[in-house]
C-alpha cells in the first residue's frame, strides 16, 4: 500500500502544515479527479472546470492553516470549489472561442433507450435543466457520495433544506425520465 | 414512518447512516407502501443510469504542485539560510549606519574629504522686511552717488590750481559724468521700485517662497 493510500486526510493536513509541503501532492492526487469531474459535470465546460479545479487547489494549499475540522478537507475543497463556481456565474462573460462545451449537452433528439447514446444526452440535459442548487447536490450525492453533512458544509446549507431540495431534484429527474420513455409496447 | 419520511431517508439508505430502529421502519414501510417501492426503484435506476451515462474523465493537465522542500533538512538548505540570513542583516545594519552618520563627501580641486555626523543646519534666514530692503537699497544709491561726489570734488579741487584750457575741459567732462551719474541714480531708483512691486506681490501670495532664484530677471533700464 503507498502513502496516500494508507494516511488519511488530516495527517496529510497535519504533514502539510508541520513543514512537509510534499504531502499536499498526495491530498491533490487524491482528489483532484473527483473535484475536476464534479465542476465538469457542473458546469459542461473542460476549460473552466480545469480553471476552477486548478484555483480552489490553489486556494486550499494557501488556505490550509485556515481550516479547523482537518478531517473535512474534502468538504472544505469542494466547498472552495462551489464558491467560485458560483461567483464564477455571477459574473458577465462574452462567448470565448477556446472553451471546450460537452459534446451534444442540452441535444434530446431520438428515442430514450438505457445504455444509448440518447440516454446519456437525455440524462445529462436533464441534470443540466435542473436549478443550480438541485444540480449541485444530485452531482454531489450521486457521483461523489457524500453524506450530508458533508454535504452541508460544502453547500452551506442546513441538512434539512439539503434533503428536500434533493427530494424535488429527484422528481424533477423522474418526471423528465417518464416523458423521455417510450410508451410501454412501442 | 411515513411516505415523506420514507423519500428523506432513501437518500441515505446506502450510506449507512440510518440507526437500525430507523433501517427496520424503512424496510416495514417499503414492504407495505406500493408509491415507496417505486420510488425507491426509480431512483435507484436514475442514480445508476447517471453514473453510467456521466463517466469520469482525467483533466489534461497537470494540476497544482506546491513547492518542494525536500531539502529542508540539509546542511545545504540550512547554510543558504544562514547566508542569505545574514546578508540581509548586513545590508540592513550598513543602511542603519548611514542613517546615524550621516557620511558627506565633499571634493574640490585639490582634496577628497569625507565627514560624518550631522553637519550643522544651515543658518536660518533672517526675515527681512520691505521697508529694510527698500532701506537697503537706498543707502546703497547714497552710498554711491556720495562717492562719486566726492570723487569729483577731489577732481575740481585738484585743477583748481591748473591755468584755463584744462581747467575748462575738467569742467566740461565733470558736468558729463554728473549728468551720467543722475541718470544711473535715477536708473537705481526705479529698479528700488520694481523690487518693491515684487515684495509686494510676494507678501500678498505667502504660500510661494520668497527667495533669490524666484525673482524675477529685471534688465536695469
Amino acid at each position: 500500500m503507498t502513502q496516500a493510500e494508507t494516511e488519511t486526510d488530516q495527517q496529510l493536513v497535519e504533514q502539510v502544515l508541520g513543514g512537509r509541503n510534499e504531502a499536499f501532492n498526495l491530498l491533490v492526487w487524491r482528489w483532484q479527479r473527483q473535484l475536476y469531474n464534479f465542476l465538469l459535470r457542473l458546469t459542461a465546460d473542460r476549460e473552466l472546470a480545469q480553471d476552477l479545479s486548478q484555483e480552489a487547489l490553489l486556494r486550499s494549499y494557501l488556505r490550509l492553516k485556515d481550516l479547523r475540522n482537518k478531517e473535512k478537507f474534502a468538504s472544505w475543497l469542494f466547498r472552495i470549489a462551489v464558491n467560485l463556481y458560483r461567483s464564477d456565474r455571477r459574473r458577465p462573460k462574452l462567448p470565448i472561442e477556446g472553451s471546450v462545451p460537452l459534446d451534444g449537452l442540452g441535444a434530446t433528439s431520438g428515442p430514450f433507450r438505457p445504455g444509448t447514446r440518447e440516454m446519456q444526452l437525455t440524462l445529462r440535459s436533464l441534470v443540466s435543466r435542473l436549478t443550480q442548487e438541485h444540480r449541485e447536490i444530485v452531482l454531489l450525492r450521486v457521483f461523489h457520495g457524500f453524506q450530508f453533512d458533508e454535504m452541508a458544509i460544502i453547500l452551506d446549507c442546513p441538512v434539512s433544506t439539503l434533503k428536500s431540495r434533493l427530494c424535488r431534484a429527484f422528481e424533477e429527474l423522474r418526471a423528465g425520465l417518464e416523458s423521455q420513455e417510450p410508451p410501454a409496447g412501442s | 414512518m411515513d411516505c415523506e419520511g420514507f423519500r428523506e431517508h432513501i437518500f441515505e439508505q446506502k450510506t449507512k447512516k440510518l440507526s437500525t430502529a430507523e433501517i427496520k421502519d424503512f424496510d416495514a414501510h417499503h414492504q407495505n407502501c406500493p408509491s415507496c417501492q417505486d420510488a425507491l426503484r426509480d431512483w435507484q435506476k436514475i442514480e445508476s443510469f447517471l453514473r453510467a451515462s456521466w463517466p469520469s474523465e482525467d483533466p489534461q493537465i497537470p494540476f497544482f504542485v506546491p513547492p518542494s522542500r525536500a531539502h529542508q533538512g540539509s546542511w545545504l538548505y540550512n547554510v543558504r539560510n544562514w547566508v542569505s540570513a545574514a546578508s540581509t542583516a548586513v545590508l540592513a545594519a550598513s543602511l542603519l549606519l548611514v542613517v546615524l552618520l550621516r557620511p558627506s563627501v565633499q571634493y574640490n580641486r585639490h582634496e577628497l574629504s569625507f565627514r560624518f555626523g550631522q553637519t550643522g543646519p544651515p543658518a536660518e534666514a533672517q526675515p527681512v522686511s520691505q521697508v529694510q530692503v527698500e532701506a537697503w537699497a537706498r543707502n546703497a544709491v547714497e552710498q554711491a552717488v556720495a562717492q562719486e561726489t566726492a570723487r569729483l570734488q577731489a577732481a575740481s579741487h585738484s585743477m583748481s590750481d591748473s591755468p584755463g584750457v584744462e581747467e575748462s575741459r575738467h569742467l566740461a567732462r565733470m558736468g558729463v559724468e554728473l549728468e551720467m551719474l543722475k541718470e544711473t541714480e535715477a536708473s537705481l531708483w526705479q529698479q528700488v521700485q520694481q523690487h518693491g512691486l515684487y515684495l509686494q506681490s510676494a507678501w500678498q501670495r505667502p504660500s510661494q517662497p520668497i527667495g533669490p532664484n524666484r525673482a524675477p530677471s529685471m534688465s536695469p533700464q
